[in-house]
């Protein structure tokens, strides 16, 4: 957000801002964006693919960077990653130094992703709809199984092409060094 | 030194000629080698290919097939002939640690041999053993003399095998690792030599424990219901496998065969030990079961300055398919490993040759392409796990600096 004022004050573009259901803070995002005055276009999570030809740049924020210079942010950004490589859009990750993290994502699907509550999606009046009675008792059964994740990995090198960070612009090959700097040797091996 | 031209007939001519030339060629390796020779050269070679390129026949790859060959009467025989052999290496150590005039001259070589013999032992170690053994045997009286020794016995173990990455690289960084000390500004020589064989131990500690380290690092990567892809015989990635199984993970390993020095058999022989359920694969059959694969793991023979890997015939294959079908490639390889190399293509390297077997006979027209290992560009590999820790390929060249300064 304050990327995009100070960006404001030398240049001017439009906006382009992804929903991000089920949360839908994009939304209130794209509020924020129209009232500092930007010319501002809200898409749902689908319509990235079909609008990214229509962009020049893509800047994320993120949740933590890993060692190897990947990502993980919140849950939609791969699909913004990979739309971005195919069309050729840079993908420009703004990211403070605090958020380094030294490990590694071993599996990142499983081991760094938590699961939010389905009530996101599905309000609990609608469950009932979906829960049949099992005929031998008298639990519900919910034939539909909701997932909810709520962050999503973005592997480098080749969808993120910069980190900005507080201390410049970087590599995302360069990370490492960066949490050589800031953590200590022994913090690095577990 | 390498050469290749356009053209194949170009080539073929140019072979005729430098055959009588490469009798003499200092590179060729002498044939006469203390070296049990290979299972695959017991067999009568059925190939009587005039190539003169056998002649520069990779001794590293003829110590790697010894030690993982699969077991068989002859290699037996010559297990108990090698073995006759050792108390009197050792005898020749004692001899010359006391001093003796007596006796014939230390010799690094033999020294190295015997370390290398051990088949758990990397060659590097070995060496680096070795060179130690140098610095406590030499009769030397000052600094000098005892680092031109030490240069001279490098020198003499690099060239006894050309071919072997680990083995120039480990001589190296012990050189550097070694004499690049202030405690060298010792009035009493003695204690500066004792200090340089300290150091020197220590460095063989530390390699040799490299494994251990690795395996420990590579622990988090390897999760519960996971397919790893083996190729080649390294024994880092059999200890990773190891601890993996003892700390009671759920994983399956699939195996490469690994043809010509059946260095699959071997490994899923000491997986089989392990209880870890282990599927052979025919080189061939790897695309074809990438897709149910969740990560390849290799060793290798050498890490360059690049970020790419230096290992057996057909890593850079397996490296290819699981980038294109996007699985992690990881590493496992000792920082003794990391070489001052920069090869641009697959050619760019020394050659090393391995004579292939097909068990029939082959047309003495034919060529067979007997290279032993190939270079797998950084681009295909996600992670190296060393001992200095896990790294991605582009932090090597940095970590190598540090290495070598």
């Amino acid at each position: 957000m304050e990327f995009l004022c100070t960006a404001k004050k030398k240049r001017s573009f439009r906006v382009y801002v992804a929903e991000g259901a089920p949360k839908y803070q994009g939304h209130c995002f794209a509020k924020d964006l129209s009232e500092e005055g930007f010319k501002t276009s809200l898409i749902t999570d689908s319509a990235v693919f079909a609008m990214i030809s229509r962009v020049n740049m893509v800047v994320v924020g993120a949740h933590t960077v890993m060692a190897n210079g990947g990502i993980i942010g919140p849950v939609g950004l791969n699909i913004l990653a990979l739309a971005a490589k195919k069309h050729g859009v840079p993908f420009v990750v703004v990211a403070a130094t605090h958020k380094l993290c030294p490990l590694y994502p071993e599996n990142p699907v499983v081991r760094l992703n938590e699961l939010k509550s389905p009530s996101d999606l599905l309000q609990f009046g609608e469950f009932s709809e979906c829960m049949e009675l099992a005929p031998d008792s008298s639990a519900c059964v919910l034939n539909v199984v909701i997932v909810n994740p709520a962050f999503d990995y973005v592997p480098p090198p080749q969808l993120i092409n910069l980190f900005i960070t507080d201390i410049g612009g970087h590599n995302p090959s360069f990370m490492y060094r960066l949490i050589a700097d800031y953590y200590s040797a022994e913090d690095l091996i577990l | 030194m390498w050469w290749r031209s356009p053209s194949f007939i170009l080539d073929n001519r140019q072979q005729q000629q430098p055959y009588d030339t490469a009798r003499g060629d200092a590179l060729s390796i002498p044939l006469s080698s203390p070296l049990p020779p290979s299972t695959t050269m017991a067999d009568p070679n059925p190939n009587p290919n005039p190539n003169p390129l056998t002649d520069k026949i990779s001794a590293y790859y003829q110590t790697r097939a010894a030690h993982h060959g699969v077991v068989s009467s002859d290699w037996l025989a010559q297990a108990q002939a090698a073995v006759g052999h050792l108390p009197e290496g050792d005898d020749d150590a004692n001899t010359t640690d006391q001093g003796a005039s007596s006796g014939k001259p230390f010799s690094v070589i033999d020294e190295f041999n015997n370390w290398r013999k051990q088949p758990d032992l990397a060659e590097a170690v070995a060496a680096i053993r070795a060179l130690a053994a140098v610095i406590r045997n030499s009769q030397a009286t000052t600094m000098m003399e005892l680092e031109i020794e030490l240069k001279k016995a490098s020198d003499s173990l690099k060239s006894w095998d050309t071919t072997s990455i680990s083995l120039t690289a480990g001589c190296d960084l012990f050189m550097r690792y070694v004499t690049r000390t202030s405690a060298l500004e010792y009035e009493d020589f003695n204690s500066a030599k004792t200090r340089l064989i300290e150091r020197a131990e220590k460095f063989g500690e530390i390699s040799y424990k490299a494994r251990k380290i690795i395996a420990m690092l590579s622990q988090d990567f390897i999760f519960d219901g996971c397919t790893i892809l083996v190729h080649g015989f390294s024994r880092v990635v059999l200890e990773v496998l190891k601890t993996a199984a003892q700390s009671k993970k759920l994983f399956r390993v699939f195996c490469t065969e690994g043809r010509p020095d059946r260095t699959g058999l071997r490994l899923s022989n000491e997986l089989a030990k392990l209880d870890v359920p282990v599927k052979l694969l025919i080189d061939s059959a790897v695309a074809y079961s990438m897709d149910e694969v969740d990560m390849v793991f290799v060793g290798a023979d050498g890490v360059v300055e690049s970020g790419g890997i230096i290992n057996m015939m057909g890593t850079y294959q397996i490296a290819l398919v699981a980038h294109s079908m996007n699985k992690p490639v990881y590493v496992a390889a000792e920082s003794y490993k990391f070489a001052r190399l920069y090869p641009l293509d697959q050619k760019d390297m020394g050659p090393a040759l391995r004579p292939i077997e097909f068990g029939v006979p082959i047309p003495s027209k034919v060529e067979v392409e007997t290279s032993a290992r190939d270079y797998t560009p950084p681009q295909y590999l996600t992670l190296l796990f060393t001992d200095l820790g896990v790294l991605t390929p582009s932090v090597v060249s940095d970590e190598l600096i540090q290495l070598y300064l």
